[in-house]
């Protein structure tokens, strides 16, 4: 690895090695939901490019989050600890199906989750100057885009049925409205300050760059596979609260 | 319903579009088709065997071609069309360039690299 380029006081250093290793633990939590989401895959019976992809993803996730361990032992200039897997929760969806949990797993985590990541990561590398971490960044961005791929390639093969696309779209704004807290409890979280050539916005820009992609990506996304977004649009724009619980559309304190 | 906004980024191509080809590219055998997916009424045993039976059955009629992975080469099967509000530009990638794609000639610029085959993100 590359050593980190010059320009960083000591506090900014320390920033981005902090950050760095919580994104390796992130990704490890990634891989773990890549277990779930390919099990899901081949329970429906998905095309087996499909499942190959998300197999894969598992790995991937896992060199992702050796990548930022990487930066982060760089950056720290100490050895850190690696961090270790750990059991994931997994969305219940407990009034539903069990086939139809597994569709909601599958779009969840990759034609939510990820793609919403794929536009984190452009936040990042849009703002990164260092060699090291734009590369790193790539690296990940292009997998990424591959793990949100899952999810728009599963709902548009032709094995899923006009009501499984119906339920989708009825349980769009529960998801996003989990999906979004999940995110705002990272941003609430982040350490102090930004060192966006580093790969590391602001809190304030990841939260924008979130509900953009919102409203740029995943909803035409189901819109453009004929899956109802309106009422998601609602709830996205503030106009309507989530169904399952009652609130509406927040930004990060 | 009022018709889909059209989505202006190259992470959408990348994303959606592209995943939505693959998606297009596969036969069809899954058990959320039908009924067999949402309704309980033939889960258990014989769901699954009714449901694999379809799914044969859906696999045998089926001619589609082995469509390399990730390589967009269903792209003409997409039922999302590419957005004509992209601006187009090459990235920074090794590989990048803005003539049709080398591996599934594809109109829209693409980076043939690593492992995959998408249209410029970066």
């Amino acid at each position: 690895m590359t050593p980190p380029e010059p320009e960083l006081s000591d506090a900014e250093r320390l920033l981005v090695a902090a950050t760095c290793e919580r994104r390796a633990e992130l990704e490890l939590r990634g891989a773990a939901a890549f277990t779930v989401v390919t099990q899901a895959l081949v329970d429906l019976r998905a095309d087996a490019r499909i499942v190959d992809l998300s197999a894969r993803a598992i790995a991937e996730e896992i060199r992702h989050s050796n990548i930022y361990f990487e930066l982060a032992s760089t950056f720290a200039r100490r050895a850190l600890r690696r961090p270790a897997f750990a059991p994931i929760d997994v969305p219940a969806h407990d009034d539903v199906d069990p086939t139809l949990r597994r569709v909601l797993h599958v779009v969840g985590m990759c034609s939510i989750n990820e793609t919403m990541a794929c536009a984190f990561l452009e936040l990042c590398l849009a703002g990164a100057k260092a060699t090291p971490v734009r590369a790193a960044l790539r690296e990940v961005l292009s997998d990424e885009i591959r793990h949100a791929r899952v999810g728009w390639a599963y709902l548009a093969s032709p094995g899923v049925a006009q009501d499984a696309r119906h339920e989708v779209g009825r349980r769009l704004v529960p998801m996003l409205c989990a999906q979004l807290e999940g995110w705002w409890r990272q941003v609430e979280t982040l350490p102090a300050g930004a060192v966006p050539a580093y790969g590391c916005p602001a809190g304030a820009a990841i939260a924008e760059a979130t509900l953009r992609s919102l409203d740029e990506l995943v909803l035409p996304g189901f819109e453009a596979l004929g899956i109802d977004a309106a009422e998601a649009r609602r709830y996205s724009a503030g106009h309507a609260p989530c169904p399952a619980c009652g609130k509406r559309l927040r930004r990060p304190a | 319903m009022a018709p889909p906004r059209s989505p202006r980024s190259r992470l959408f191509h990348a994303i959606v579009v592209a995943g939505a080809a693959v998606g297009s590219a596969c036969g069809g055998a899954t058990t959320t088709g039908g009924s067999d997916g949402l309704d309980a009424s033939r889960g258990g045993a014989s769901g699954d065997a009714a449901s694999r039976a379809d799914a044969d059955a859906e696999a045998n009629d089926d001619a589609a071609p082995d469509v390399a992975l990730d390589r967009g080469a269903a792209a003409e099967a997409a039922p999302v069309a590419p957005d004509a509000g992209w601006d187009g530009n090459p990235c920074e990638l090794p590989g990048s360039n803005a003539a049709p794609c080398n591996v599934d000639g594809s109109p829209i610029p693409h980076c043939c690299v690593g492992n995959g085959c998408f249209p410029c993100f970066v």
